[in-house]
C-alpha cells in the first residue's frame, strides 16, 4: 500500500532542527528574564553534566524506570484481558465499557490523592496511578480492534476447522495487534508523565522527587536538566517499542 | 460423494434457491454457471455449512470440504508456506512443497500474501485448498478479477494439479469459457429464485478442443440458457 509521505515519521534531522529552533527562542527570551524565572542554556547543560556525573542519578532514574515498568506492564496485562474480554463477549463490552469510560474520565490527581490514602507516601501510588492510567487506553483499543476482524479471515479459520486457540492465535491476535501497539504507544507516551507527576506529589525520590526537591531549592536549571532526562527516556523507550514492532510493520505494510 | 436433495433457501423474504438437486462423484469436478445473483455463492456456503438450507439434505460429505473463496482469504501476517501448512495437522513438509512446486510458487515459500501479485495469491489459496485434503473442493468465482491470459493460465494450472490429486472440485463462475475448459459437467442454475435447468456433459478432458464445432455449439447453448 502507497504511504502519504507526509504521514511518515519525522527523520533525525527533522528532531534536530527542531531542538535547534527552540534552543534559539529559549536563548532569545533569556535576554529578557532573569535566570530564577528562565536559566540559560549553560547552567542547565552544567547541571544535566552535573546530575549525569553523580552516582544518586542512577539510583534515581532506576526508581523511576521500575515504577513505570511494573505500572506499565500491570496496565498493559490487565487492560489487555479487559479488552480481549469485552471484544469477545458482547455482555462482558456492555457491562463494562461504562465502568471504563467513567475510569478513563477521572482525572489522574484524584487518583493519586487516593493512592495516597490506600498506600501511603511510597512508591507503590505511583504505580498504581500508571496502571488506573493504562488500563482504559490498552482495553478500549484491544475492544476496538475485535470490530476490525476481517470476518472473512474467521469463515476460511471455520471452514478448516481451526481450533479456537489456533483461532486467536493466528486471526484474532495478529488483527487486534495494530490497535494493541498504537495504544500500548500511548500508554508508554503518557506513564512516564503521569510516574513523575506522582512521584513530585507521593515521593520524595525518583525523578519527580528530585524535581520536588529542586522546586523547594528555586533551581530552575535542575528542574529543566531533569525534564531533559524524562524526554530522553521516553524517547529511547519508544525506539525500543519501534524495534520491536519494526518487523510487523515491514511485512504487513 | 456429494449429494444434494431438493435444497431450497430464502434470505429474508427473497427466495435464493429452489428445489436444487445434483450431486458431484468422486475425482470429478462439476461447473455450476449461473447469472449474477442466482445463488452461487449461497449455494457455496450451504455445501461449506456456513449456513444451513431451508429444507432439502445435503449428504455424502462431512465436514472436511476446502474451499477457494472469490477473494483469498490468506492470512496476511503469515508467509505462503505457513497459510498453506496451518490448515492441516501434522505438517507435511513434502506435501506442501509438492503443492506449492506444482501452483508455481517455488521461491515463495517465505512471502508474505502482500508481496505477491494477484495471480500468486489466488495460486497460495488453491494450493492451501488441496493442502487441506478435503473430501470436496468448492472453488467460488476462484479467478475473477484476473485478466484473460492470467485467468487462462491458472486455469491450466488448477486442472494440472487435479490431475496430480484426483479430488472432486464443485467450480462455480459465471464465465462460460471457464466451465468448458476445467469441468466433467456443467450445471446451469436458472436466474432467482436459483434452480438448476440444464446438465451439460462435456468431452473428455484429452478430446477437448476449446475452438471445435461441439464446444462452440455448448457455448451457445449455456449462452441461450443463462440469457433466458
Amino acid at each position: 500500500m502507497m504511504r502519504n509521505k507526509s504521514w511518515e515519521k519525522p527523520s533525525g534531522w527533522d528532531f534536530l532542527l527542531a531542538a535547534g529552533i527552540i534552543l534559539a527562542l529559549w536563548q532569545f527570551l533569556t535576554l529578557f528574564f532573569p535566570p530564577l524565572v528562565l536559566p540559560s542554556i549553560k547552567s542547565v547543560v552544567i547541571k544535566l553534566k552535573e546530575i549525569l556525573t553523580t552516582p544518586v542519578f542512577y539510583k534515581m532514574i532506576g526508581l523511576t524506570v521500575e515504577r513505570m515498568a511494573i505500572g506499565l506492564t500491570s496496565g498493559v496485562l490487565v487492560g489487555l484481558f479487559l479488552g480481549i474480554l469485552m471484544g469477545g463477549v458482547g455482555r462482558f463490552r456492555r457491562l463494562l465499557m461504562p465502568m471504563i469510560s467513567i475510569m478513563q474520565t477521572v482525572p489522574p490527581v484524584s487518583w493519586v490523592v487516593l493512592a495516597l490514602v490506600w498506600f501511603g507516601f511510597n512508591g507503590r501510588p505511583v504505580m498504581f496511578i500508571i496502571v488506573v492510567s493504562t488500563v482504559p487506553v490498552i482495553a478500549i483499543s484491544v475492544c476496538e480492534g475485535f470490530k476490525h476482524i476481517d470476518s472473512r479471515l474467521l469463515q476460511m479459520a471455520r471452514l478448516y476447522h481451526f481450533s479456537r486457540s489456533k483461532t486467536m492465535r493466528h486471526v484474532i491476535f495478529p488483527s487486534i495487534a495494530p490497535f494493541f501497539q498504537s495504544a500500548f504507544r500511548i500508554a508508554l507516551g503518557s506513564g512516564w508523565k503521569i510516574a513523575v507527576m506522582g512521584e513530585v506529589l507521593t515521593t520524595s525520590d525518583g525523578i519527580g522527587g528530585m524535581i520536588k526537591q529542586a522546586r523547594l531549592n528555586i533551581e530552575p536549571e535542575s528542574i529543566i536538566a531533569w525534564s531533559a532526562i524524562i524526554v530522553g527516556l521516553f524517547y529511547l523507550s519508544d525506539l525500543l517499542i519501534d524495534f520491536c514492532f519494526r518487523e510487523r510493520r515491514k511485512t504487513h505494510a | 460423494m456429494l449429494e444434494m436433495k431438493g435444497i431450497s433457501k430464502r434470505l429474508g423474504d427473497l427466495p435464493v434457491l429452489s428445489d436444487i438437486s445434483f450431486h458431484v462423484k468422486e475425482g470429478e469436478i462439476v461447473a455450476i454457471i449461473g447469472p449474477s445473483g442466482c445463488g452461487k455463492s449461497t449455494l457455496i456456503n450451504l455445501i461449506s455449512k456456513l449456513d444451513i438450507p431451508d429444507s432439502g439434505s445435503i449428504q455424502g460429505i462431512g465436514d472436511s470440504v476446502a474451499c477457494v473463496f472469490q477473494d483469498d482469504r490468506l492470512l496476511p501476517w503469515r508467509t505462503v508456506w505457513e497459510n498453506i501448512r496451518l490448515v492441516r495437522e501434522p505438517e507435511d513438509k513434502g506435501k506442501i512443497q509438492e503443492l506449492i512446486n506444482a501452483v508455481g510458487l517455488n521461491g515463495f515459500e517465505s512471502y508474505y500474501p502482500k508481496q505477491l501479485s494477484g495471480g500468486m495469491q489466488k495460486r497460495c489459496g488453491i494450493a492451501r485448498a488441496f493442502y487441506y485434503k478435503g473430501e470436496l473442493l468448492l472453488m467460488d468465482e476462484p479467478f475473477q478479477g484476473l485478466d484473460y491470459c492470467l485467468r487462462h493460465e491458472m486455469l491450466l494450472m488448477l486442472l494440472k494439479v487435479w490431475r496430480a490429486h484426483r479430488q472432486s472440485v464443485l467450480f462455480v463462475t459465471h464465465e462460460i469459457d471457464e466451465a468448458l475448459t476445467v469441468a466433467g459437467r456443467i450445471l446451469i442454475l436458472s436466474k432467482r429464485p436459483g434452480r438448476i435447468m440444464k446438465e451439460i456433459i462435456l468431452p473428455d478432458y484429452d478430446n477437448r478442443d476449446m475452438a471445435s464445432q461441439e464446444i462452440t455449439t455448448l457455448r451457445q447453448e449455456i449462452i441461450t440458457f443463462i440469457t433466458g
